[in-house]
């Protein structure tokens, strides 16, 4: 009987060792109710967690986590160059929040980079597109194109697309400098 | 009776090599850390300096004094390059904007080739983006831009190869160009 408790020991201590050896250390990692996260065993994305405290084994898991609170992005003074050589002065306002967290994390090396870089890609896109001459006429058509682009784009990111507008849009005619085309446009405005 | 003595035998034994396998484990491990790299990262492993492999996603035990580890991020960097002035093949003076992603192609090349990726690469882009331009026509018909972001991101490839990156996504968010005045070709030339 003796004999089978120390077996039952050893076997356990054995078992232990190899356990412990092969997964690392439990630790805690606590989320908060506005964060969210991705459990990583063994460099694979295994789940998805939400707020509270989760058990990690260091070594083996990692629990990589973002925060899904509203991105604000605001941009002013941009200038872009229309079709027939005019050049326009526009400024953005617009938020954006995470909606599929394993996509964000993918997305870039910082997700937070994204929704700006794709806003200010398809706003400039599609004001490049327009003439001076039907900019005022079809500015709603063309914020709406910039929408509909860029919540594409967010989504295959995995964002939600919350609100957008063209905070400031002025027309003027291009000139070689940024600083003097800025200047130009807001007196001709 | 027999089991009883075999049990008796045994068990001392099996503790022992239990316990030793418990402290030798401890040992082995001491000095060693594990890393574990997800599966949008790679690790390239040097020995003693000395570049060895490039490590897959999953956990990887290093030991601190032989082994290190440069951990690589594989997923793109978002690039705005906005309102470069350039001068194109016929002179004509433009305003270009193109937007890419920046990713590594190759971690080693990167680890080791590149002090900070995405500066380097930065440079790298604006550079071939000047030279393309310069050796184009840049007019603006509908197709231009798509042709020129192809051009772009060929000619960059081309150099961010050799430091283990490329570019993905690549795309003209701006093009105009004007030609100079008639008066600048009717200009007289001197010669001397």
């Amino acid at each position: 009987m003796t004999g089978a408790i120390v077996l039952l020991f050893s076997a356990a201590l054995i078992g232990l060792a190899v356990y412990f050896n092969d997964r690392g250390k439990p630790t805690y990692v606590t989320l908060l109710e506005y964060q969210r996260g991705i459990l990583y065993r063994r460099g694979v994305p295994v789940r998805e967690v939400g707020c509270g405290k989760h058990r990690v084994w260091t070594g083996t898991e990692l629990l990589v986590h973002a925060d899904t609170r509203p991105i604000s992005i605001s941009f002013e003074n941009q200038v872009v160059a229309l079709q027939d050589g005019h050049s326009a002065l526009y400024g953005i306002l617009a938020s954006a929040q995470i909606q599929d967290i394993r996509k964000v994390i993918s997305s870039a090396r910082d997700y937070n980079h994204v929704p700006p870089a794709i806003l200010l890609r398809c706003t400039r896109l599609h004001l490049n597109a327009c003439s001076q001459s039907s900019l005022p006429m079809t500015k709603e058509t063309v914020v709406n194109k910039i929408t509909e682009d860029a919540k594409t784009r967010l989504h295959a990111a995995g964002f939600e697309l919350i609100s957008f507008r063209l905070s400031q849009l002025a027309i003027g005619t291009v000139k070689r400098q940024d600083e003097s085309a800025k200047k130009e446009t807001s007196t001709l405005a | 009776m027999m089991s009883q003595d075999l049990s008796s035998t045994i068990a001392p034994l099996v503790t022992t090599v239990s316990i030793v396998v418990f402290f030798a484990t401890a040992r082995l491990n001491r000095g060693k850390k594990s890393i574990l790299i997800p599966d949008y990262r790679r690790g390239v492993l040097f020995v003693d300096g000395i570049f060895v492999k490039v490590l897959e996603p999953g956990s990887h035990r290093v030991s601190g004094s032989k082994e290190q580890i440069t951990i690589v991020d594989m997923r793109p960097q978002p690039i705005l390059l906005e309102r470069v002035f350039f001068q194109d093949a016929i002179k004509n003076q433009g305003v270009v904007s193109v937007a890419v992603d920046l990713l590594v192609q190759d971690p080693h090349l990167a680890a080791t080739m590149a002090r900070d990726q995405v500066k380097d690469g930065l440079a790298i882009l604006r550079d071939q983006l000047r030279t393309v331009l310069s050796q184009q026509i840049a007019d603006l018909r509908p197709e231009v831009p798509a042709k020129l972001a192809e051009a772009i991101a060929a000619a960059a490839n081309d150099e961010l190869r050799k430091v283990g990156m490329r570019v993905a996504g690549t795309e003209v968010t701006e093009l105009w160009s004007a030609p100079l005045p008639t008066s600048a070709f009717n200009a007289p030339v001197t010669v001397q």
